[in-house]
């Protein structure tokens, strides 16, 4: 599933002359399907307002973004439900839980928001993996930021996907979780064959990224 | 499946607008008691005046002739015009004139046993206004005996008053066809006898009649002034009990029989308790179906983030708006259930009680306010489908 960028400006960043410097604001940008692609910015460069163009979510751009040739604006809701529970995983920076759900029932939740849920993973061999397997049964309203965190990428890697989107996914993880983090999404991202976009404040080599971007 | 509806439903779950929503929901049931009242109101008055077991064929013919006062005494024919209008009304599905004899008339025994004697007056009715044709109901010049229809109330005034007081034998109405008397008719042309007997009786025409054909003839020979308008006419009414026919032969100082027509003061009374009590079912029914409409999007939007975040996760709008159909629906479909329901139980009580007096309702409601509590069964289907669809598209395009 290839995924085209054509002169996206953000509406509210355009005073700002966003192109400057840009690898992706006002260019023309293509991922081909595998890719893994780490998109560096700093705070204020508009990281989570691309996330949320990519997943549909917000449409103040110029330009467009194209998903197997298809403009993602012309996506009827239908499509744009599948394009979002399984084509494309997110792990929001926001995280986006339901807080008075368990964490079990918002991975379940994710998990059977699609027709054919994904059951080649265990999510409570992810949950033992990330150390959070004794708060499945705790709401995530009473988590911490960092076990939300945790359970946020549990959430996405249970759904199917073709792309892994991830905004700041490890800010608040220490480097033991982070690198079981790390560990855990790249073997999932083999085995699904699955392309990343990896969105952080800073140039990492977290995974073997194909392409390095600046925003 | 079951797993996903109920974590959605543990999200989208409130106990705020609760009163409201009881409110709007008893709201509805109430509309739809009253609406659906009216229809089965309307259906059973229908019933007691059309329905098999209550018919009375008598009450679908009307004579109709002109109110007398003091100011039309000279005017009995009825009008060219009001004639017309009469045929135009809905209600009448045929009018026949009642032809009068213009010349005397007299009948007197044949028998020395059983004499009698007394001037009469002969009318005609086309035939198929009779409420029974007899085997012999046509006459031509030279036939052995007129044939004769009298109202069957004159027999019974016979048996049950005349005979008593003058000790004369009771008579069947087998053995009056069976006798013969002398017709006599004189006017200023001429007179002539003629033989006559009953060949029948009528309950619908209070009047001795003889057939068409015969009155022509002796109209034609004996009459000095035939009046071109007829002054009493005969109608078949679809409804003797219509208001509107009422109002009509009111409006044009035209009578009919009274007993015949006094169910239209009842028509008239039914017809206002059904029109205020439908006109305050529709009326409660679209006040009670904006406020749950106005719950329905309160409460959607009142769980807006939760919505969103829901459609951002990839539920489908459509999946939503069936979820959200499931969990509002539901109560207000069984409200109207539960109002039919009092409708066939409110009809069941009707239809026992009414019995005992010999008047027959069915037992359950009529068809029509079947069809009416799905129809607004229907049209709540449509408007929360409406309303969860518009509000959960605003929703995913905020």
């Amino acid at each position: 599933m290839q995924i085209r960028l054509q002169q996206i400006i953000p509406i509210p960043l355009q005073e700002k002359n966003p192109t400057e410097g840009s690898d992706i604001w006002g260019k023309q940008i293509t991922f081909t399907p595998g890719e893994r692609i780490k998109i560096t910015a700093a705070s204020g460069r508009g990281k989570t307002t691309y996330s949320h163009f990519l997943a549909g979510i917000r449409k103040d751009y110029t330009g467009s973004i194209f998903v197997n040739g298809a403009p993602l604006s012309s996506f009827s809701s239908q499509e744009m439900a599948v394009w979002r529970r399984e084509q494309l995983g997110v792990v929001y920076q926001d995280l986006r839980l339901f807080p008075e759900l368990t964490i079990r029932e918002n991975i379940e939740l994710k998990k059977y928001l699609a027709p054919q849920p994904d059951e080649s993973f265990q999510f409570e061999m992810m949950a033992e993996i990330l150390g959070i397997a004794d708060l499945l049964n705790t709401k995530a309203g009473i988590c911490s930021y960092g076990e939300q965190q945790r359970a946020a990428i549990i959430r996405t890697l249970s759904q199917p996907f073709q792309w892994l989107l991830l905004d700041e996914p490890f800010s608040h993880l220490d480097k033991k979780n982070q690198q079981k983090a790390i560990e855990l999404i790249q073997k999932v991202m083999e085995i699904k064959q699955a392309g990343l976009i990896l969105l952080d404040l800073e140039p990492d080599n977290h995974f073997s990224y194909t392409q390095f971007l600046q925003l | 499946m079951a797993l996903l509806n109920k974590l959605i439903g543990k999200i989208l779950q409130t106990d705020q607008g609760r009163f409201r929503a009881w409110m709007g929901t008893l709201g509805l049931g109430i509309a739809t008691l009253l609406v659906l009242a009216a229809v089965q109101l309307q259906s059973n008055f229908n019933q007691l005046l059309k329905g098999k077991e209550n018919r009375d064929s008598n009450a679908q013919f009307l004579v109709i002739n002109r109110q007398l006062n003091s100011n039309n005494l000279n005017e009995l024919t009825l009008r060219q015009d009001e004639l017309s209008e009469l045929k135009k009304l809905p209600q009448v599905a045929a009018v026949g004139i009642v032809q009068p004899g213009y010349f005397k008339a007299s009948i007197s025994s044949n028998s020395e046993r059983f004499p009698f004697y007394t001037e009469v007056s002969f009318e005609s009715v086309p035939n198929e206004f009779l409420d029974q044709t007899p085997e012999k109901w046509n006459w031509q010049e030279g036939d052995e005996y007129v044939p004769v229809i009298i109202p069957s109330m004159y027999l019974d005034v016979y048996n049950f008053q005349f005979a008593l007081a003058q000790q004369l034998p009771q008579l069947t109405p087998e053995i009056v066809k069976m006798i013969y008397f002398t017709i006599h008719i004189r006017s200023s042309k001429g007179e002539m006898q003629l033989k006559g007997k009953v060949a029948g009786f009528s309950d619908r025409i209070q009047s001795l009649l003889v057939p068409d054909s015969f009155m022509q003839w002796c109209n034609n020979r004996f009459a000095v002034d035939i009046k071109k308008q007829p002054s009493r006419v005969l109608i078949k009414t679809r409804d003797a009990a219509d208001p509107e026919l009422s109002k009509f032969l009111e409006k044009n100082q035209l009578t009919a029989d009274k007993e015949k027509t006094r169910f239209s003061k009842y028509r008239q009374v039914v017809n206002w308790v059904a029109g205020v009590s439908g006109l305050s079912g529709i009326f409660m029914l679209v006040f009670a179906l904006l406020v749950l409409t106005l719950f329905i999007q309160l409460q959607i939007v009142r769980k807006q983030a939760e919505v969103q975040l829901l459609i951002q996760l990839g539920a489908s709008p459509g999946k939503m708006n069936i979820f959200l159909f499931k969990k509002f629906f539901p109560p207000h479909a069984i409200m109207v259930l539960i109002s039919f329901i009092l409708i066939a139980v409110i009809q069941w009580i009707l239809k026992t009680s009414l019995q005992r007096n010999a008047i027959e309702l069915n037992t359950f409601p009529s068809w029509i306010t079947s069809i009416t509590a799905g129809l607004l069964l229907l049209c709540i289907a449509v408007v929360h489908m409406f309303t969860i669809r518009k509000t959960v598209l605003e929703q995913t395009h905020n």
